[in-house]
């Protein structure tokens, strides 16, 4: 009989090397997460012990923010957009990549994944100043051609900044769907392709028939990392653009930063982290939320499948 | 059994414990200044090292290296160890947590609020050591209750000129490419909100695409709403937004902040501002400045140290000061007197020592050091000389900030528990509304800023009633000042 303790006698080793980072994940993600939901039911300045306890009034007043309902607009357009957008690319760059006639897959493939292993926040330095020195150069010929009467503040329209950000996001995030999808291709036995193509499939059946049922339960996995990086988009809104021009491009991450330190900055009142806090919790309920759904009509849809 | 269990571990336990043991090396100890001789066969005190942190960083980080290195060489027993934190942010937490360890620096630079540091007991008040005749030294307004007093104790003293350090820097070379020279050859200077508009015209119209008339930043809203300051030199509120003669916000009622907006308006509708507004914060403005991207910007005088620095060759550029309403000055910038930055922890182990480096920090040698520097103008107001300032354009930058200085009312200074009063901050704010209004997101302007004066009114009245409910005898009364004239001082009684 495997009793508890000749479990654990036998695998002793195992659980001292996961300790460590037992430990780690306890004092510095859910502690803090738990702390942080205590924080969410005071006014506090970030300074000593919370003190002014104000129940669910932070709740309350972000359900009824306007800026708060903008800011998740902003997020769930930037997921909604981002997410179909760089999957069908970097399914796109991994079927290429995997394919037998490329030569120096290796080379190509750091350079895709090049842009995952830069600082988010250099790259939205570098893309803003771009906006003014290549974006003049659009600039120059939109006005060449009388299609605009003034140069366009790409980043200060309401109308281009979201979009710009969200270009860059897929191209920031663009190399780890690849690099998921390649190894899901990968998978694929090379015999299925062949025994298709004997049977006279072409290009678009092998991929609709074979490749995508195939890696469909990676896919899904790279959907779901993919939708909770993206709502979880801060650093490159808040270098680029910190929210604006006037909240157009304000998403969550911005908003809470907003509420924890905005009030530091200006130098002028505290700022209020239960407040921050409250937002945060706020919208981890939410995405909790989509997450569920997203699941719920994921096995939906298997178990249609599986019925038909 | 044993040695096959410990084999394949024992590297990592021996790799894991190294990098522990590497963790824990000892704090660096600053290489000591070396101590001249005794003068006197008097023994010295017992060797001390107190510790002072500050978060101006930069060329003012380095200033503070060497006077502590100086006044090692006038007090050596006395060690002060300089800690730089440049982020102004993190400054702010590790001091708290510092605090809350009970391992507080025995010396620090101001970051939080006054009121702050004395309700949490952080600070510690100067009166043990304080002489009549260090006071004297300092100018007549320089200690307020509640700025750098409480109930009656000196906490802090003044370092700083009183200034408002906002300039507007000018290209010279652009200017005379616009030909906008006068009959003795020298450029000339927009005086008036009207002059800003035009000479920007002008300049774009000589750029022909190339360059602009005018840099403006909406990257950051807070620099936006820097221009609402003008409105201060039309009588005005302008940075401290409530009116103090009636208590009220007046961003709708008061026609100079519509005459801003519309100068902002106008100059983009010239097409005379930098097109891309959005690229453009305070940090990075003189950047596109000393490139040649427009020729007026508005910022401190900060921005003279940052183009020296980055940009040596570039040269044909003043600071000058801010341009007045078309009918003529009707107020001043207001400020409010006395200030202080440089504080003892009430943790100190070494309370004499940390006196006499404050001491050392406010004396008349550091300020001329720091003048003469370029690093800062003085509370000190003789050390602002030609002399002290030879370079024409940093003493034409110190007259720009000083020249319309007036003091305004302090309501804390009357109420004491005026202090208590602390808006919220409403969102959006002064300078996103002016970054809504400037892009366009916000048509009716006159009806936001209507809006804006209402949210900050209601703001303001909430807080007066937060700090009433915790026992504050405080009310709007406390908040107007019916016989202030912004083009005169108002004289906040000083410790006597």
């Amino acid at each position: 009989m495997n009793s508890p303790q000749s479990h654990l006698k036998k695998h002793v080793w195992s659980y001292i090397f996961v300790m460590p980072m037992f430990v780690l994940f306890l004092c510095f993600t859910l502690y803090p997460l738990l702390a942080s939901v205590r924080y969410t039911f005071y006014n506090w300045d970030g300074i000593g012990i919370p003190k002014d306890f104000v129940g669910v009034t932070h709740y309350v007043s972000i359900a009824q923010d306007l800026l708060f309902w903008n800011a998740f607009k902003n997020t769930f357009i930037y997921t909604a957009v981002l997410v179909p957008t760089q999957l069908t690319l970097a399914l796109g760059l991994a079927m290429v990549l995997n394919s037998r006639w490329l030569r120096a897959r290796p080379v190509f493939r750091a350079i895709f994944f090049s842009p995952v292993v830069t600082s988010s926040a250099i790259v939205g330095i570098v893309i803003s100043l771009l906006t003014s020195t290549a974006g003049h150069d659009v600039n120059t010929m939109l006005l060449r051609l009388h299609l605009i009467e003034r140069p366009i503040d790409w980043l200060g329209n309401p109308h281009t900044a979201l979009w710009i950000i969200i270009v860059t996001g897929v191209w920031i995030g663009l190399g780890y769907p690849v690099i998921y999808f390649l190894a899901a291709l990968q998978s694929v036995e090379q015999g299925l392709y062949d025994a298709a193509k004997v049977d006279g499939a072409g290009g678009f059946v092998l991929f609709w028939h074979i490749t995508l049922p195939l890696i469909r339960p990676v896919g899904l996995v790279v959907l779901l990392i993919t939708v909770l990086h993206s709502l979880r988009v801060f650093d490159i809104v808040q270098v680029m653009t910190r929210g604006g021009p006037y909240f157009a491009t304000d998403v969550v991450g911005t908003y809470i930063y907003r509420q924890a330190f905005y009030a530091n900055e200006v130098g002028g009142s505290d700022a209020n982290l239960g407040f921050a806090s409250a937002a945060a919790f706020f919208m981890g309920l939410l995405v909790m939320g989509i997450s569920a759904l997203q699941l719920a009509a994921i096995r939906y849809t298997a178990q249609q499948r599986k019925a038909g | 059994m044993k040695a096959r269990l410990l084999h394949p571990t024992l590297p990592v336990i021996v790799l894991v414990a190294a990098v522990l043991a590497g963790c824990a090396t000892p704090a660096v100890v600053p290489t000591a200044t070396p101590e001249p001789s005794a003068p006197t066969a008097t023994p010295l005190p017992q060797p001390v090292e107190i510790a002072f942190w500050e978060w101006y960083g930069g060329a003012m980080g380095d200033f503070f290296d060497k006077e502590s290195e100086l006044f090692h060489t006038q007090c050596p027993w006395i060690t002060v160890e300089v800690s730089h934190f440049p982020d102004q942010n993190a400054y702010r937490e590790a001091l708290a947590l510092a605090f809350e360890s009970e391992s507080a620096p025995d010396t620090f630079v101001r970051r939080h609020r006054f009121s702050q540091l004395v309700e949490n007991g952080w600070i510690q008040p100067l009166d043990p050591w304080i002489t009549p005749q260090w006071l004297a030294k300092f100018p007549e307004g320089s200690f307020v209750e509640t700025r750098n007093m409480w109930e009656g104790k000196v906490y802090a003293f003044s370092t700083y000129a009183s200034k408002v350090d906002r300039v507007l820097f000018i290209n010279e070379d652009m200017f005379r490419q616009a030909g906008l020279v006068d009959q003795g050859g020298n450029v000339m200077v927009p005086q008036t909100w009207s002059d800003v508009r035009a000479m920007a015209k002008q300049i774009t119209e000589a750029g022909n695409g190339e360059y602009y008339g005018m840099g403006i930043g909406i990257k950051d809203s807070r620099h936006l709403s820097w221009w609402f300051e003008l409105t201060s030199l039309a009588g005005a509120p302008g940075s401290y937004e409530i009116d103090l003669r009636t208590g009220r916000y007046t961003f709708g009622t008061d026609p100079a902040y519509a005459q801003i907006v519309e100068l902002l308006l106008g100059m983009k509708k010239d097409g005379s501002v930098y097109p891309y507004e959005s690229t453009v914060d305070d940090s990075n403005v003189y950047s596109f400045f000393a490139q040649g991207k427009f020729a007026i910007f508005m910022s401190g005088t900060y921005a003279a140290n940052n183009l020296k620095r980055d940009f040596p060759d570039f040269q044909n550029y003043r600071a000058v000061p801010l341009p007045v309403p078309d009918k003529g000055r009707r107020g001043g910038m207001a400020i409010a007197s006395g200030h202080g930055d440089f504080f003892m922890s009430s943790q100190t182990q070494h309370p004499d020592e940390a006196w006499l480096w404050l001491d050392w920090i406010s004396s008349h040698g550091l300020h001329e050091r720091m003048v003469t520097q370029g690093l800062g103008y003085s509370v000190y107001s003789e050390l602002n000389n030609p002399q002290n300032i030879p370079d024409p354009a940093s003493w034409e930058a110190y007259d720009a900030i000083t020249k319309y200085v007036v003091f305004m009312p302090y309501p804390p200074a009357c109420n004491p528990q005026a202090a208590q009063v602390i808006p919220e901050p409403v969102v959006p704010d002064t300078g996103d509304v002016l970054v809504g209004i400037y892009t366009g997101q916000i048509v009716d302007w006159r009806q936001a800023l209507k809006d804006l004066e209402e949210r900050k009114q209601a703001a303001l009245e909430a807080a007066i009633q937060k700090a009433r409910d915790e026992g504050a005898e405080v009310s709007i009364e406390d908040f107007i000042f019916p016989d202030w004239d912004p083009m005169e001082n108002y004289v906040t009684p000083s410790q006597e």
